[in-house]
């Protein structure tokens, strides 16, 4: 939408980032740089986790830079620059997982992926399902996170957005209204799905690891 | 973006399943967005059910299990082929490649024969003409896109004059337009300019105007006809009104209200007779205000947020000395649990402070034990200086604000309460993300997010002195003033 004159003052003197990119705006590469450096970790962690794998988030990430170079002669600041460029991560994750290229690639990566568990792993672990005893012992480490990963995939595309924006960027309700185009009644309801997701695709590890605590307590 | 990208899997809520209540709440609630009333029914619930306090940590385990997920540094190559790429757009070496192309067609066309030539030329000029027309089509009809949900949702004119009467609705608008909830620039302006002029006025509009222009147009094309027709035959409508202007500047900001409300309470306004409607739209109006004010504290910067609580933490100190006469060293004790506790509990502990007196009747009891059990003792004594900022303490919190945001509190002055609301709801929004800010970032995202100066100075440290150095800064903004 339009920006005021004063509601884009108003950013600029309050958000650092939002100071980079204007200079960004006037060719200053050391500050597009800079901008880089700031924000790759963050995106990379994003696009990994709510995507098929590493090496795309890392393409992603450029995609979203390059994104905000060739459009920096227009830039005027109207949000956080996090925010924005959150925003820009959004689209740019879900036209990549729009086009079929990307569809293919995904395949290909969770074939990757099912391989990268370690066939050892897997088999083990359906064969502790089946047998009902996975629940008598505590996962631990990788095995623990990639339970929690494999809990993140089912849910779905806008659930896992909103998820990793509210605990990895600790955005609030608003901000994430904002990044993702909804509004804040919008984004509460979907982060209680995907909590409420969270909490079912874990319950078993959960209620390992809480159990005792919880029944001191109901007791 | 559609609720279901993909199906769910079996047994997953989708993004539009039914939810519990209670769990949208109890979420709510450790996210720190709940409304104060709604956060003092549930604490009151909490210290009764045990139940309820078991589910509460079940989806709080569920969310600290999120911290199992690896940590994924960048490759360190990145940065470099990340700028190295956006040097070559800059250069215009893409650009060069591209001009160098047609002397390459050049070789390639004498393959192709004159008659094939002329038949592609005669095609590509009338899917040019054909292209052309299409265009200038969309560029007059741009501005009924715009306005879409006008068009759509308002569009009984009748109704659209009645509520433009309404007091509440002119001063919602009004409030809401100066809290920068809604802007209606864009559609004037493609409005104001005539269609020949329109094409270069969109090229040169920000990105963001011109991607939601993009995204009216798409969502006009996808109508299906009846309802286009219906659309262009309302827009039709409008325009021949003596009172069009005020008429379309209802319209979509009653459209743009709308949206904002839940569909049982959009469909009972609907099928509603004109004077219960604007009963039951003077009630959701006040919602309306107050949900915007708890969303202007986007307006605050991380800076405004730091303030805002070291202000905070000043007033409670201040009330606590209050308390000297009838308990001596009482200050000391605080300040010496504050130096131990949880930077969550602190911020739990200044919301209790700062919470209105129960309503209900159930909430007499103070819940300062409930994070922290070393302030169970003070208990009795802290209840006694609970209460909502007092308009002194407003004062102070405004003193220390920056410009930015003051404005905003200016811009209201003359409405009611509202400039009192902003800042109760800014306290509130301060603990809220403070309490967030402190107890969420690794030492990782602390290194990430210092100053770029600072961050150079702890380079040149050993690594054992920066980890040191990191959980020092943190440390340090944990310290009760």
């Amino acid at each position: 939408m339009s920006v005021s004159p004063s509601t884009a003052m108003r950013y600029q003197q309050s958000d650092p980032d939002v100071r980079l990119m204007m200079r960004v705006r006037d060719d200053d590469a050391g500050a597009f740089e800079e901008l880089v450096r700031r924000y790759q970790g963050r995106l990379v962690r994003l696009f990994h986790h709510i995507g098929p794998s590493r090496e795309v988030a890392e393409d992603l990430t450029q995609e979203v830079f390059l994104r905000i170079y060739r459009s920096r002669a227009k830039y005027e600041p109207g949000a956080k620059f996090a925010t924005w460029i959150f925003t820009i991560a959004g689209n740019v994750a879900r036209n990549a997982a729009r086009s079929q290229g990307r569809r293919k690639e995904i395949a290909e990566a969770d074939t990757r992926r099912g391989r990268d568990d370690s066939e050892g792993n897997l088999l083990t672990k359906v064969a502790l399902d089946a047998s009902g005893l996975m629940p008598a012992r505590l996962v631990e480490g990788e095995e623990r996170a990639q339970l929690v990963r494999q809990a993140v995939d089912k849910l779905g595309e806008r659930q896992r957005m909103a998820l990793m924006l509210s605990r990895f960027e600790n955005m609030s309700y608003v901000e994430i209204a904002e990044a993702m185009d909804l509004t804040s009644k919008a984004v509460k309801s979907l982060l209680s799905r995907a909590r409420v997701n969270l909490r079912d695709a874990l319950a078993e590890y959960i209620d390992m690891s809480g159990a005792k605590e919880i029944d001191d307590e109901t007791e | 973006m559609k609720p279901n990208d993909r199906p769910s899997p079996e047994g997953m809520l989708a993004d539009d399943s039914p939810i519990d209540r209670i769990d949208e709440d109890l979420v709510a609630y450790l996210d720190g967005e709940l409304e104060p009333e709604q956060r003092m029914e549930l604490e009151a619930r909490l210290g009764s059910e045990p139940s309820l306090r078991a589910r509460l940590r079940k989806l709080q385990a569920g969310w600290e299990m999120l911290g199992q997920l690896p940590e994924v540094p960048p490759n360190p190559k990145l940065l470099e082929t990340t700028i190295r790429m956006a040097a070559i757009e800059s250069t215009g070496s893409l650009q060069r490649f591209e001009q160098q192309r047609p002397a390459w067609w050049k070789t390639r066309s004498g393959m192709v024969s004159i008659a094939s030539l002329v038949a592609f030329t005669l095609a590509v000029l009338g899917a040019k003409v054909w292209e052309e027309w299409r265009f200038r089509r969309e560029l007059r009809l741009l501005p009924i896109a715009m306005r879409l949900d006008g068009y759509l949702h308002a569009s009984d004119l009748g109704w659209m004059r009645e509520l433009a009467k309404l007091p509440q609705w002119r001063e919602t608008t009004t409030i809401a337009q100066r809290l920068g909830e809604w802007d209606f620039r864009l559609p004037a302006k493609i409005e104001g300019e005539p269609s020949s002029g329109r094409a270069a006025l969109l090229r040169d509009l920000p990105l963001e105007d011109q991607q939601s222009v993009i995204e009216a147009w798409q969502r006009f094309e996808q109508l299906a006809p009846p309802q286009r027709e219906a659309v262009l035959k309302s827009a039709t409508e409008v325009a021949s009104q003596s009172d069009r202007e005020e008429l379309l500047s209802t319209m979509e900001r009653y459209a743009r209200w709308r949206e904002t409300l839940p569909p049982d309470l959009r469909d009972q306004i609907n099928a509603a007779a004109t004077p219960q409607r604007l009963e039951l739209v003077a009630t959701a109006l006040k919602t309306s205000v107050t949900q915007w004010t708890q969303q202007s504290s986007r307006l605050l910067s991380d800076q405004d947020v730091e303030t805002i609580y070291k202000s905070l933490h000043q007033i409670a100190e201040r009330r606590v000395k209050t308390l000297e006469e009838r308990a001596p060293n009482v200050t000391e004790s605080v300040t010496r649990v504050f130096a131990t506790i949880e930077p969550r509990t602190e911020a739990f502990f200044l919301r209790q402070l700062f919470r209105a007196p129960d309503q209900n009747g159930s909430g007499g009891v103070p819940r300062f034990d409930f994070l922290a059990p070393a302030l169970s003792q003070f208990a009795p004594l802290l209840n006694q200086i609970r209460g909502p900022l007092t308009e002194d303490e407003l004062y102070v919190i405004e003193s220390v604000l920056g410009e930015p945001v003051t404005g905003t509190l200016a811009a209201v002055a003359d409405i009611g309460t509202l400039r009192e609301d902003l800042l109760r709801s800014w306290a509130e929004e301060s603990m809220r993300r403070m309490s967030w800010n402190r107890s969420g970032t690794t030492l990782n995202e602390r290194y990430l997010l210092l100053d770029p100066t600072r961050r150079d100075q702890l380079d040149l440290l050993p690594p054992s002195e920066i980890i040191q150095s990191l959980r020092a800064e943190d440390g340090r903004r944990r310290s009760f003033p």
